[in-house]
């Protein structure tokens, strides 16, 4: 079944045209999305390892003249650790950029900030909040924990969404390819009677879907890569390695034979 | 190459063959005939395993068909050429298409498929309706496309389920022709057919079936 296969391969195409082109979509967005997914975690990953390493924590102080003696008695305990005090009119100019000029420094309180290890900055936080002269103490770790937890969960979501699609895609697939099968049940009938092997009746369905398939995997590469581009502008989102794009678009192939593998795995039986 | 060992078959109780024996030897022609509902359809059909009989043996080219894999009964169709009574083309494939897609099942190189669809056609006079779908043609050139389709493989055995039932006399005679030639190749012939003057313008060896039983073997009609 070489020319005779694609002849049949073509014309399955053009039966399927609507389903056919809805279902590429369908895998191109999931596909997309999850290529995007990938980028996405590869960017998190790489944020959250360049705040891996060190904290900052910030204590507000009852009174300035607090913070050099808290300062030395941390230096004392956990060296090595970096801090400052920012008596309340070095902190209004550096709050200046971004809350504008503030109008008198009298209600800002004068805070120390520490720049410490990652791994030692729930003891050094902790040692704080004990002491009398700290008001209140807050560390950068709760943040990116933080955000980091609500980065996995929209990626999560994002991933969930691509999986959807692609189920989809394949739910598409296997029931195109029970109605093909179903309309050409008097031709597989004949086709049998005239000598065609189950493999002849059923490598065209086969074909005609994983090629959908593949369209629909080299759709996803085109969207993620268009979609990336409108991004980094804001983001700066890492480049897929070399070899992602043929794994994605072997991988349509793949799930587009596997859908029709499904829907043909019954044919109807002779009369 | 076909025997049939005392070969019974009924649908719903109802006998549509009883107790058929006979032998066809490699390169006979021989017509089956009898009335309508008299069984010869019933008996084409067991030929080329699209039943199997109830009781008794069917022996096709060597091979007993009752003990055939899915597979192996697929290889037997394609050393078959079989002129169904309803023609049974492939409607979306076009007439040349219907030729080469046998001939593909065989491995046939490309050019050589359309060498042999071509000269298939010719042969029955439809060479300029390669292009044209099952359904653009006339029940007599239908037939005829389904003869094509049978020859065209250069079959062991032949089987024609009344091939010309759509035909007028002219065609009916050209396309006997076909099978005689057949024939003269070597290649066995079975031919159903109620057309009793056509058993009497090719005599040849006639079984007569009546009511599911085999009642006459011989040369002709008496």
């Amino acid at each position: 079944m070489r020319r005779e296969l694609f002849r049949e391969v073509r014309r399955q195409l053009r039966e399927v045209r609507g389903a056919g082109l809805l279902a590429v979509l369908l895998l191109a967005l999931g596909g997309g999305w999850g290529l995007l997914l990938a980028s996405f975690l590869r960017w998190g990953q790489a944020t959250a390892e360049s705040f891996g390493t060190t904290s900052f924590l910030v204590c507000v102080l009852r009174g300035e003249a607090d913070g050099p003696q808290l300062l030395s008695a941390l230096e004392g305990s956990f060296s090595p650790l970096e801090g400052r005090v920012l008596p309340p009119s070095q902190l209004a100019a550096e709050l200046a950029p971004w809350v504008g000029q503030l109008e008198g420094e009298g209600f800002l309180p004068p805070v120390l900030e520490l720049k410490v290890p990652a791994d030692r900055a729930s003891q050094v936080q902790g040692w704080l909040a004990r002491r009398p002269e700290v008001l209140l103490v807050r560390s950068s770790g709760e943040w990116t924990a933080g955000a980091a937890r609500a980065l996995r969960n929209a990626l999560r979501f994002v991933g969930v969404v691509a999986f959807v699609l692609v189920l989809a895609f394949v739910g598409l697939v296997v029931l195109a390819v029970r109605v093909l099968v179903l309309s050409h049940a008097d031709e597989i009938a004949i086709m049998r009677l005239i000598g065609a092997h189950e493999s002849d009746i059923r490598a065209p369905y086969v074909v005609a879907h994983a090629l959908l398939g593949l369209l629909g995997g080299l759709g996803a590469v085109a969207l993620a890569v268009a979609v990336r581009g409108l991004l980094q502008r804001y983001l700066a989102l890492p480049p897929w390695p070399g070899w992602v794009f043929p794994a994605v678009a072997l991988g349509g192939l793949l799930v587009g034979a596997l859908g029709a593998l499904v829907g043909v795995r019954t044919l109807p039986q002779e009369p | 190459m076909i025997r049939l060992e005392s070969v019974s078959k009924s649908y719903r109780g109802r006998p549509a063959l009883a107790d058929i024996s006979f032998v066809v030897e490699k390169g006979e022609f021989v017509f089956l005939t009898g009335p309508s509902g008299a069984g010869k359809s019933t008996l084409l059909r067991l030929l080329y395993r699209a039943e199997l009989p109830d009781a008794g043996r069917v022996v096709v080219a060597g091979q007993d068909l009752a003990r055939l894999s899915r597979r192996q009964v697929a290889d037997l169709r394609r050393r078959l050429g079989v002129v169904f009574q309803d023609f049974k083309l492939l409607r979306r494939r076009t007439v040349g298409e219907n030729l080469t897609f046998v001939l593909d099942l065989l491995g046939l190189p490309e050019r050589e498929q359309q060498r042999r669809a071509y000269l298939a056609l010719r042969q029955v006079g439809l060479q300029h309706r390669l292009g044209a779908l099952p359904e653009e043609l006339s029940g007599g050139e239908q037939q005829r496309v389904a003869v094509a389709r049978a020859l065209v493989l250069q079959p062991d055995v032949v089987l024609a389920d009344e091939p010309t039932g759509n035909l007028d006399p002219e065609r009916s005679r050209e396309l006997m022709e076909y099978f005689r030639e057949a024939h003269y190749r070597g290649t066995t012939v079975v031919v159903a057919t109620h057309d009793v003057s056509l058993i009497t313008s090719y005599p040849a060896r006639t079984l007569v079936l009546e009511r599911g039983r085999l009642v006459r073997d011989g040369w002709g009609l008496p």
